[in-house]
């Protein structure tokens, strides 16, 4: 709730591992059967990404040839690598001259940390889909990212250390499966201001449509940005109450990026057909399914496993967060009285009604009805936790 | 080859009730795949009933021996992969005992077209002789291969091969199968006149919906329901104001009826898409649902056993003593989904049998006034579909 944060960041990686393909397919709405058509690309290409309306990312694309690196090693360091939020360095697992990759590898990471010491950095290692058929246990990748890890250590080890490092991790990729969508969702998740805001908001939504989980997409690129309840990556011991009780552990965890992948893949089928997805509903084995978008940049999917609960349920309030949800990203002074928002301290809040007792605020209004509630939502409880 | 004993084509898709389950492969409509080395019959397969990515195909080896693959969707199948040293005497069961033939063919071989005919021209005339209601369909296949000018070029010139081949092939060589005079030009004339006409071509590719919309219409040439369920489906889409109607065999994504109205290959990869793409998604979920079931209530558990898509189910026939219908929860609400895009069209689908499932396409402000309407006459439609699928079978 600021004006808009920008953020660089380095795409980097030798020529050919893949950089601009995944960057079309994530940003560009490519397939991956388009990205042969596109060529090497020549020194640094920008392009400036709208997120959520509040962030840019400056997405700085830098060809991988020698020549181009070791000018950027030089000349073009500080331009390079100063202000970075994130650097995402591309391998590709195919590479027969992985001594050499490494080596500017660890040449670029060090000139990182000298100009931008608390740049995050994702690696990602590439092509993964044409090595899986050799090495279905992807014994090479792990030997590939301990290297990586340990050259970032060794990197940590000779800066003369003030403490704040950015950290590094590390993850398997191909354009062919939604593990891309996997890692970029990652990169993302760190960049977004108020990330901790909208997951309380969507765990709120949850709640109210007594649902297992909210999700946020970012409408562009289908990217997750948060789900409600426990965080994105959380293993089953980490769920939350409601997450427990409807069973989400049994849930794929691959599922959001799946989601991501398979959404993507029907809007460019509804494209050729001029039409464009504007969301679904959907009821299957006891699950009801919604949709929506929630705001001009994001849509939300809730997912409901209590027979009891309708679509139309969930769509009335999603309807009704709509408003708020869209004022939060840019404003603030809120028109909407919001409980949420209020107890949040990183927030200058301003309300009109915002002393008046008599108007509810969001979440209080949704307290004051479990109370009148109160039996009813217990017998609900009982019936879903059963013996 | 002796064919007194056969059951005559019309009547291998109805089971009488005697039949048993042992007898599961007579009830099975047969279908024999049939094409050169790499031409790519079983990918044709494979990729549409087995789930396998088309990312995948490269990887296939070639085909050894026979492979049988049951399918069971509104009509029981039962696909026949052959390898590609395929002779007509390895053959275990009578050639008239198949309904259908396909031949596939790849699109890229050019010169080799008229080669590659001659050895199907022979085995197509050994099944019209024992059998004149076989169908046949040639898929021109890996048609991506090619651009569109040179797609038209090659299709254009594997009906001439067939043609030519057709014309020239010694007919004496088989007076042995058949009692006709073969010497005789005007019999030779309405043999090779009949199988032209009834022969079909297919551009088929694994990238596309093509592939599938030639299964549909292999499918549908053996559906002897079809013009039944067809009436049906276009009365619905008449009076429900629906812009398409599409009854889908769920696992497979192919059509196995539709109204048959402005049905376009864009339209065609658009429901196929959806439809997809949904119950991948639905897959997802899908076990959230299953939970309660397993803890609660077993007979709702066996249900959903019954309509599970995601795993090809080959031994079913062992744990299901009764028909589908048997078996399901008649207040257990049906899957259903619908989907909105911008600026006009809304596609929804329903759930009809474990194995089929309807897809519409309509105008959103149509959907939108008359949804209560259309959700109405929908159950008719639905009760229609289900008991003439049972009444077949039954």
């Amino acid at each position: 709730m600021s004006a808009t944060a920008k953020r660089k960041v380095l795409l980097m990686g030798k020529s050919g591992s893949g950089k601009t393909s995944m960057r079309s397919v994530i940003f560009q709405n490519y397939s991956a059967r388009d990205t042969r058509r596109l060529g090497a690309t020549i020194d640094v290409e920008q392009s400036a990404v709208r997120f959520l309306g509040s962030l840019v990312l400056n997405l700085w694309d830098c060809g991988g040839q020698n020549a181009f690196v070791d000018n950027y090693l030089t000349a073009q360091k500080d331009t390079i690598f100063a202000n970075v939020a994130v650097l995402i360095y591309v391998f590709d697992i195919t590479s027969t001259e992985w001594e050499n990759d490494v080596r500017y590898f660890e040449e670029i990471i060090s000139a990182l940390r000298e100009n931008s010491s608390d740049a995050g950095v994702w690696v990602l290692i590439n092509k993964m889909d044409l090595v899986d058929k050799e090495d279905p246990k992807r014994k090479k990748y792990a030997e590939r990212s301990e290297d990586i890890v340990k050259i970032d250590e060794r990197v940590r080890s000779e800066m003369s250390d003030d403490g704040r490092r950015g950290g590094l991790r590390c993850f398997p990729t191909s354009i062919w499966d939604e593990s891309l969508y996997k890692a970029w969702s990652s990169v993302i998740h760190t960049l977004i201001p108020n990330i901790n805001l909208i997951t309380a908001h969507l765990t709120y939504l949850r709640d109210i449509c007594m649902a297992v989980e909210a999700v946020a997409f970012e409408a562009e690129t289908f990217l997750v940005i948060s789900k409600s309840g426990s965080p994105l990556d959380s293993n089953e011991a980490e769920l939350d109450d409601q997450e427990t009780r409807y069973g989400a552990g049994s849930l794929s965890k691959h599922r959001f990026e799946k989601i991501s992948e398979i959404i993507k893949g029907f809007r460019k089928t509804c494209q050729r057909t001029g039409e464009s997805f504007t969301g679904f509903e959907a009821k299957f084995d006891d699950c009801t399914v919604v949709l929506e978008p929630l705001t001009q940049n994001q849509f939300v999917l809730v997912v409901a496993a209590d027979p009891i609960v309708e679509s139309a349920l969930i769509q009335y309030n999603i309807y009704h967060s709509q408003s708020h949800l869209a004022e939060f990203a840019r404003k603030s002074v809120l028109d909407r009285k919001c409980g949420i928002c209020r107890r949040n301290t990183e927030l200058k809040y301003e309300v009109k009604d915002d002393d008046d007792p008599s108007v509810l605020a969001w979440d209080e209004a949704w307290d004051r009805l479990k109370q009148v509630n109160g039996r009813l939502n217990e017998r609900i409880s009982r019936v879903e936790i059963g013996d | 080859m002796s064919r007194s004993q056969l059951p005559s084509q019309g009547e291998s898709s109805r089971p009488r009730s005697s039949v048993g389950r042992h007898d599961d492969s007579i009830r099975r409509q047969k279908i024999l795949v049939l094409g050169w080395r790499k031409a790519g019959k079983t990918s044709c397969i494979k990729t549409v009933f087995e789930h396998v990515p088309p990312s995948e195909v490269a990887y296939f080896d070639s085909t050894q021996k026979f492979e049988k693959i049951d399918y069971d969707t509104i009509i029981p199948l039962q696909i026949w992969d052959t390898p590609s040293n395929f002779e007509l005497e390895t053959l275990d069961v009578p050639l008239s005992s198949f309904s259908t033939i396909i031949y596939v063919m790849d699109i890229q071989a050019d010169d080799s077209y008229h080669e590659a005919m001659l050895p199907f021209v022979r085995i197509l005339l050994r099944a019209y002789l024992s059998n004149p209601a076989v169908k046949f369909a040639v898929f021109i296949h890996k048609a991506e291969s090619l651009s569109e000018d040179y797609r038209g070029e090659n299709y254009a010139e594997i009906q001439r091969a067939l043609a030519e081949e057709l014309e020239d092939f010694p007919y004496t060589s088989l007076q042995q199968y058949s009692s006709l005079n073969f010497s005789d030009p005007s019999v030779t004339n309405i043999i090779i006149n009949s199988i032209q006409s009834e022969v079909r071509f297919d551009m088929t590719s694994v990238h596309d919906v093509s592939l599938r919309e030639a299964w549909s219409r292999v499918l549908q040439g053996i559906m002897e329901m079809l013009p039944s369920v067809e009436s049906l489906l276009i009365n619905f889409t008449g009076s429900s104001g629906m812009d398409n109607t599409y009854l889908f065999d769920m696992e497979s994504r192919v059509v196995v009826a539709s109204d048959n109205r402005g049905r376009n290959d864009a339209t065609m990869q658009l429901v196929t898409e959806y439809l997809d793409k949904f119950l991948q998604f639905a897959d997802l979920y899908k076990c959230l649902g299953k939970r309660k079931d397993d803890g609660e209530d077993l007979e709702n558990g066996d249900m959903s056993n019954g309509r599970d898509n995601g795993v090809p189910d080959d031994d079913e026939e062992e744990d299901e003593p009764g028909s589908w219908w048997d078996q399901e929860d008649p207040d257990a609400p049906w899957m259903t989904q619908s989907t909105k895009l911008m600026p006009n069209t809304t596609i929804a689908l329903w759930q009809f049998t474990p194995h089929l499932v309807l897809v519409i396409l309509v105008r959103t402000d149509t959907w939108q006034t008359r949804r209560g309407m259309i959700e109405y006459n929908l159950t008719f439609l639905r009760q229609g579909v289900r008991r003439i699928l049972m009444e077949v079978e039954a």
